[in-house]
This record gives structure tokens, sequence and C-alpha cells, in this order.
């Protein structure tokens, strides 16, 4: 088989190419997966080139018409601000056709046959791209007010699911083979939705659940996407002291209705899910979502006195951080001296990528190679040499989306290492600590008169926790 | 190669020892000064009655040392200012032209006239003067008096004038300062400070103005010093990190005065389209509002409301007269505003990600990090308004001037208004949403310090207002014999 049929073949299904194993994905000669990256990308570029009207546009002014070498790729990222590009008034307004054209552009589906002209709300216009034409939209969560959109498939969903099943057994020393065996499934989240968080639900299900009776949810019900909106926007508002002009549609306030009922009866869905955890102990377990829940069941189930319930066989990887500083120090410990677990594996990812990179024994994260990595100068954007440590924006070229553009610069700022890891494994891998621009702006001392808002805010809540 | 450094300037004394390093982080300039655990317990004022000295002197007098003041501090023979200058380059987000114009301008800011007006206007010189009488219906006799104060002033960094108009507001008011230097203009308020004691150094004026350095939220050295027993005020000039930390030290007996960070709105009417003569004055002066100093003001035109309507014909409009706003601010002259110096990342991605929707953006400009106006064919704001900076501003069209209101918020300092009769129109209204400041298009970022700030008039904070009542009880119905007669 060719070089490019061969990238052909790993761009378009990774999992199926490694045998769903994400070790294998790691272990290819790095001459070997270089080649089918830089062909991949020619082959993306060559297909969507003229179908794709922002890459159209983009390549035109680059005066780019065919990709020479894996650097050329990083004149054609698109910054990540593309997919929230979108004036905010549209969502709030239910302007749900000037969006779907606007998406238009950032995808091959055709969407002018989308019947969006009666949606009120996101939830009913993402829920109606799906059905009419097949565009399935993942958003982020748009705590900064603005959500992205990007316009994937079910196949690309499909894809990221089993992507996160090779990361996870990966991690956790879980046989390819195995990937089918059922685990009891605890979730600790909503069960669903169409942001990347909800989706991870859907994720555990996929490869550890794989019936309904083995999966557990804290919440049993979808997140919504208007009710993620508003919630921002109300966050907004507040800050900037214009609460009462926020514009609520009468759709949405019965939605708030909605939200506030699933935040009562999360006391509940603690007990219940804590029940639940108890009645499977000693069984095998898996456990993800949110970090703070599992602390919150941790010290709980400490209280009275279990221990080790699931043995070290079980697997924990929830996530979300120490939640701003609100968890225990020793929520870890925590939770390993209630579960029996040894490790919350670590993974490194984003919206708008497959990839979600696994931390190796060495502490790094390794990309997989149907992802190209590139360092970015943060001001100029010109991309750093692909040799030795390099520090900058990350930006990547996912080869494995068909019907948008992979080439992506993001808001992280990442430690990249090209020369091979101690690990063994012969991919690129990352340094753990990554952070985003935005929260790096300004110094700690500056005195400027921009991001006023965000500063109130920040300034509000020193004042509200006295 | 020489270390930079910073000294304290306490009571007249200039202090470069006990030197520590500061900043250097993230592409910030790394400078010396003294460690401020060394200076701590001089900073304060111990005893308060030492103000006295300050009475002694005639409020022409201290006009008079401030007026000296200000000719000493010429660029062209003050060494001091020339140093402070020289390092500002690395510290500052200005570019050198500008700020060696904004450094000539201290002396026509500080000539007899305008010092007058920092006191006169907003108190009155007979209050710093003396005891000024009153009668009240109750037929109490009320002498009034606005006395100094021991003020910390965190001073902003974004201009070199905050620590002239902190100067200045200090010897007027015969208060004591304590000057914070910013970490993005660490120099200019230790020059002027280091000018004073060349000048008069046992000056009561010299002896009651200091200058220090500190990482804004060293919370245990200014656990110590925020107390009501150093300082009463503190004039925090925005700066959230610090004026986040201050908060916390707020106290009975430390008052906090806030000028917080702002945004400006723009709002230019109708009328602006009338012909093509009048489009290209507004378009200059809007450009002046963006681009003066390099759009680094809180009095910065960002955001710019225009009543084009909202149709396409009122959108084509509109992108011409960005043409012109973008054409315009190329052309202003160096020294008031240039290609800036840095361009925020985060911000071109911004503007980059933009360009790809050409159905409701127009991005004029800004391939270059030399500045950009951006068209909004909606009438909404872009997401990212609170970051606009570095000569990017945001057109907006508007069907009527009446949808301004929609735009301005608690944080709108400025609204630079054309034509000028349309000010009348929102003067009455605006600041009910929070707009504190009109001015004729193309002076938003002019200033005079005579006059209220953020809403707020600072000099009539910093003073103590001290009443002596006289109740003489033929004209006081006296509360005893009340007493007595119930």
């Amino acid at each position: 088989m060719s070089i490019a049929e061969e990238a052909l073949r790993m761009a378009n299904d990774p999992p199926e190419y490694f045998g769903w194993s994400g070790l294998a994905s790691h272990q290819l000669p790095r001459e070997e997966w270089q080649a089918m990256q830089l062909s991949g990308l020619q082959q993306r570029f060559a297909d969507l080139n003229g179908r794709l009207a922002v890459l159209t546009a983009t390549a035109q002014e680059m005066g780019i018409d065919r990709i020479g070498s894996i650097e050329d790729g990083a004149n054609l990222l698109f910054p990540h601000t593309v997919y929230k590009s979108y004036p905010v008034s549209l969502l709030e307004r239910n302007r749900f056709r000037q969006l779907t054209k606007w998406l238009s552009r950032l995808t091959t589906i055709d969407l002018s046959e989308a019947d969006v002209d009666d949606c009120e709300g996101i939830d009913a216009w993402l829920k109606a791209l799906e059905d009419s034409v097949g565009l399935s939209v993942t958003h982020s969560s748009g705590t900064s007010g603005t959500m992205t959109f990007l316009p994937r498939t079910n196949d690309g969903y499909r894809i990221i699911s089993e992507v996160f099943g090779m990361s996870s057994r990966e991690s956790n020393g879980i046989d390819a083979g195995e990937r089918n065996e059922p685990w009891h499934t605890f979730y600790l989240g909503f069960r669903g939705g169409r942001s990347h968080a909800a989706r991870a639900g859907g994720w555990a299900y996929d490869n550890f659940a794989h019936t309904p009776e083995n999966f557990h949810t804290l919440y049993d019900a979808d997140m919504s996407s208007d009710v993620m909106f508003m919630a921002a926007r109300v966050r907004l508002a507040e800050a900037r002291g214009e609460l009462d002009r926020l514009e609520i549609s009468p759709a949405m306030k019965a939605r708030q209705a909605e939200f506030e009922e699933t935040q009562r009866k999360s006391a509940q869905a603690l007990d219940r899910i804590f029940e639940q955890m108890i009645a499977l102990r000693g069984e095998r377990v898996y456990i993800g979502g949110m970090n703070g829940a599992m602390t919150e069941l941790a010290q709980r189930g400490l209280a009275e006195g279990y221990r080790d319930t699931f043995g070290p066989g079980c697997i924990v990887q929830t996530g979300g951080g120490n939640k701003g500083g609100l968890l225990p120090d020793n929520w870890q410990e925590l939770i390993f001296e209630f579960t029996g677990a040894q490790r919350i594996a670590q993974y490194y990812g984003m919206t708008e990528v497959t990839m979600i990179a696994p931390m190796c024994d060495q502490g790094h994260y390794h990309i997989p190679p149907w992802v190209v990595a590139y360092v970015l100068d943060p001001d100029t954007g010109e991309p750093r040499p692909r040799e030795g440590v390099q520090t900058g924006r990350a930006a990547f070229f996912d080869l494995v989306p068909q019907t948008y553009w992979g080439g992506f610069a993001s808001g992280d700022e990442i430690t990249v290492d090209f020369s091979p890891c101690a690990c063994g494994r012969t991919t690129y891998h990352a340094h753990p600590q990554i952070q985003r621009f935005s929260e790096k702006r300004g110094g700690d001392d500056k005195i400027t008169c921009a991001a006023a808002d965000d500063a109130h805010a920040a300034a509000i809540e020193v004042l509200v926790q006295g | 190669m020489g270390k930079i450094v910073a000294p304290a300037v306490i009571r007249g004394e200039v202090i470069a020892d006990n030197l520590v390093s500061f900043g250097g982080r993230g592409g910030e300039m790394e400078f010396l000064s003294p460690d401020p655990d060394s200076i701590i317990d001089r900073l304060p004022l111990r005893n308060p009655g030492q103000m006295k000295r300050l009475y002694t002197l005639t409020i022409d007098e201290i006009i008079d040392y401030v007026v000296g003041l200000g000719s000493q501090l010429d660029l062209s023979k003050n060494e001091f200012m020339q140093e402070a200058l020289e390092l500002s380059y690395d510290a500052t987000e200005l570019t050198p032209s500008i700020l060696r114009w904004q450094y000539s301008l201290i002396q026509d800011y500080l000539s007899r006239d305008m010092v007058r007006g920092f006191i006169d206007v907003p108190i009155g010189i007979p209050f710093v003067e003396g005891w000024q009488q009153t009668t009240l219906a109750d037929g109490r006799v009320a002498s009034i008096r606005a006395m100094g104060s021991r003020c910390l002033h965190i001073t902003a960094g974004n201009s070199p004038m905050t620590a002239i108009i902190t100067m200045a507001r200090n010897a007027l008011t015969r208060s004591d300062a304590i000057v914070k230097s910013p970490s993005n203009d660490p120099f200019t308020a230790g020059a002027v400070a280091r000018t004073m004691v060349a000048m008069a150094p046992d000056h009561p004026l010299t002896q009651h103005f200091s200058v220090a350095y500190w990482k804004g939220g060293t919370v245990e050295f200014e656990e110590r010093l925020y107390q009501p027993r150093n300082i009463e005020k503190i004039i925090a000039w925005g700066g959230f990190a610090s004026v986040r930390h201050v908060t916390r030290y707020i106290q009975p007996g430390l008052e906090l005065i806030s000028l917080d960070p702002k945004r400006s709105a723009t709002i230019i009417g109708r009328d602006t389209f009338a012909d093509e003569a009048t489009m290209r004055d507004a378009a200059l002066r809007a450009a002046t509002d963006i681009g003066a100093s390099n759009q680094t003001g809180c009095s910065s035109a960002r955001v710019i409301l225009v009543e084009s309507g909202t149709d396409d014909d009122g959108v084509a409009m509109l992108t011409r007269f960005g043409h012109m706003i973008y054409e315009a601010m190329l052309g202003l002259p160096g020294n008031l505003s240039n290609k800036p110096k840095q361009f925020d990342a985060e911000l071109r991605a911004d503007i980059q990600g933009l360009r790809a929707t050409p159905d409701f953006y127009e991005v004029i400009g800004g391939r270059d990090d030399e500045g950009a106006i951006i068209v909004s064919k909606l009438d909404d704001v872009v997401d990212f308004y609170p970051r606009l900076s570095g000569r990017v501003a945001n057109l907006v069209p508007i069907d009527d001037i009446a949808d301004a209101g929609r735009f301005v918020n608690a944080y709108t300092q400025t609204v630079g208004v054309y034509p000028e009769a349309l000010k009348a129109k929102l003067r009455d209204e605006l600041p009910l949403f929070g707009a504190q400041r009109f001015v004729t298009l193309g002076y938003a970022m002019t200033s005079n310090p005579a006059l209220p700030q953020d809403a707020i008039e600072p000099v009539r904070r910093m003073v103590k207002w001290i009443v002596d009542e006289s109740c003489p009880a033929e004209d006081c119905p006296p509360l005893w014999a009340g007493a007595t007669a119930g």
C-alpha cells in the first residue's frame, strides 16, 4: 500500500487503523507517521480547497495552492476564534437562519436545506441541523459568553469516542482485545448533550458500559445548550451591571426553572448514585465525570466507613481540576482511599481536535500520529522549528475531519518536545504545564483600562467572599 | 550592563540601598528598587502633627512651588526626567515618540492658571485657605475648611501624567502622599520626587511626597502599611490586581477612592452624513479619539455607535466612513499615535476570526498590527469588545440614537459625541446607564484634572471636610431648655 493510501486509512479511521490500541498508535516508527502526516495534510487540502469557503479564502489570501511540507500547513491554521466569529446577538435573538448560513462556510455539508426557521433555541437549532442535514455540532461551554460551534458529523463522534477508549485503556493498562467487555459505569455528570463535556458521558457508555443497565449517571438528563448559554449570559450581565437588561425569551425562562430544578435535585442525585456505588462494592467499575462530585462521594463513603470499595482494578478518570481551589487539598487521596483506585489518568485535549492525549509515566502528554502538532510564536503566529523543546501557541492539524478544516490554532500556551520521550513512545509529547493565553494576559501589576468587565467580575467575587 | 534602579524617595530622602529585583517575567522589564520591607517603617507619616508645617504655607506659595517644579521638570534640562523617560521606554506600552511627547506636555500642564484651577474649580481656594462661615436655618454658625489627609496613591501607568496630577493634587490639598508606582511606569513619580528633593529638600511639600515601588498584592507588606494609623485614604487608579487586594484592607478609618478602569463609547449622529466634508471631519476626530496615545487611555474610543442605519445602504455608508477613519488614523502625527509597540495576540486571533465572516463584519486594515477598524454589519458590538486595544475600534450601526443606551453600562466613562448638538439629547439619559463624561468628538483623550473624574470629584474626596459649629443659645434653642419645658 502506498504512503498516500496508508495516510488516508489512518486519517479516515484511526481506531480501526491501529486496531483500537492506543499504545500501538504511539509506536509506529517516526519516519512512517511523519510521512503519513504530510501525505494526509496534502490530501485533505486538495480535497477541501475550493469546497470549504473559509479555507478557500484563506488559501487564496496566502497564495497557497498546494502543500509541499508540514510547515506549509502552519499557514493554513484557522484561529480558534473562527468557530465563534458570529455576532452573539444572533443567538440571543434566535436568528438561526443567519447562524446556519454562517456555519455553512465552515463545512462542506450542504446546509441550504436545513429546516431551522421555527427553532426557539440552541437545542432546537442543533437538533434541526442533525435531523434535516446530518450535521452534528459540538459546542464549547460558553463561559466567556460566546459559544464555539464546531460542525462535526456523527462519524466524527464515533471516532472521538473510540479514541477516548484507546487512551483510557492505554492509561489504565487494559488490552485492546478487552474493549467490548462491560463495566459497571458511573458517570458523574449529565447523561448527554451537545457540548464537548456533555458528550463525554456517551464515551463512557460506548467504551465501558455498553448497555443501559450498566450505566449510571449523576443527572438523569441531558445538559441543555440553551441553559449553558443562558448561565454564561447571566454571569456576564451580572458582572456588567446589566442584569435588568438581559433579554430572556419566554422559552428560555421556562428552561431556567428546569435548570434550577436540576440543581435542586443534585443533593438527591448524589444520594442515589452513592447508594448505587455501595450496592456495587467489590465489583469492577469505571467512574468518569467531575472531580467535585467524586470528592463529595468519597468524603461521604469514608465517613460511613467504606474504604477500597472497588479494589485496585477499578478505573477512576474524573476531571475538572480542583474546582478553582474549592476542593480539599487531599481530594485525590480521598478518592483513592474510598475507591481503591491507584491513579486518576490525565489527558490533554480540546473540543476542536480528535485527540485525547494520554499522559505517560514520564508525565508527558503524547500527541497521536493523526494529529500534526505545531508550536507557534504567540505574537507573530510564525511556526517554531519542529525540533527540540518549543514553547508557544499550541496549534494542530487534525487529519480526521473530512467535512471541515482540521487546521486549528488554539488559545493554549504549550511546550512541545519534538525529541523522543523516555517512555519509549515515538510520538511528540507536550509538557504538563499548559495554560490559556487569555488567563495569562495582563501581568499582575500592570494598570490598563482594557478588560474591565473581567476584572470587575473578579473583584466582585473577592468582595462577595469577604 | 548596569542594572536599572528605581530609587524610593521618602520624605525628602532618596533611597537606593537594600535593592531587590522586580518584574522581569513575561516580557516585563526588570528593575531594582529598595526592598519594601526595609522601608516600610519610614513610609507612613508617624506623627500627623508634622503636617502643621503645610499650614505655614499660603495657597499662593503652594502654587508657586508647583509651577516652579513644573519648569524644573523641563525635559531638556532635567536629568532625572531624561533618565526616567529613557528607562520607561522598556516598561511602558507606549511607543517612544508618544511617551516623549507626553513628557513634553508636563510644563504646560503645570502652568499657573492650570494649577490654580486644579484646586479652585473642585473645592474653591477659600475653603483650603481658611474657615468659610455660613449661618444655617436653625441658627447655628458653621465654619468649614477642607484640610489635607494622609493618602496612599496607587497610580496608573498608562500615562506619566497620573504621577504629575497626583503630585499637584497632594500639594494643593496640603496632604501627605505615599505614591505606589505601577510596574508599567516605575520611574516618573520617582523622578518628580527627586526633582523636588533637588529643588527644595526641606520644603514641607517635598517632605510630604514619598514614592516607592512594591508589587501590588504583596499581602504581608500591604497589611502592615494599609492601616488607619498610617493612612486615611487610598486613591486607586484602577489596576485590578491592586484594587482587588486593596478592598480587603478597607475598614472604618480607611477610605477607598477608586478611579476604576473604565471603557469609553463614541456616539456619532445621523447629521454627520449630510455631506462629504462633515463626514471627513468626524472621521478625523474619531480617528484621534481611537489613536491618541495608541488607545491606552480609559477615555480612548473603542466602540463607536453610528446612526447610519442598519439597512444595506446604511452599512455601506458606515463601511465608507470606516475607511475614512482608518486612513485618518494612519495619518495622525507620530507623537500622538503610531504603530503600537505590542499587539494582543488574542485580539489578533479574534480579528482573524471575523475575516472569515464577511456576512457580519468587515475588517479594515489590521494585517500588520497597525490597528484596524471593525465594521459590524448588524447592530451589535463584537463579543470581545472589552479587549479592543492597539488602535482597534468597532463601528456599530444603529437606526436611532435612542438605541445607543443599549451599549452604555456601568463601565462607560467617556462618551465622545458628534455633532456637538447631539450631546444635549444624550446627557440627561445616558448617565442613568453609566456614562460619566460627554466630550466633543476628537477631545476624548484630552483632560483637565480640575474636572470630575469617573463621576466623582477626587480632590473633594481627598480632603477632610472639617466643620466648626457655633451655637449661640439666643439663636439656637438649647436642648436643655427644651428638656425642662417638656
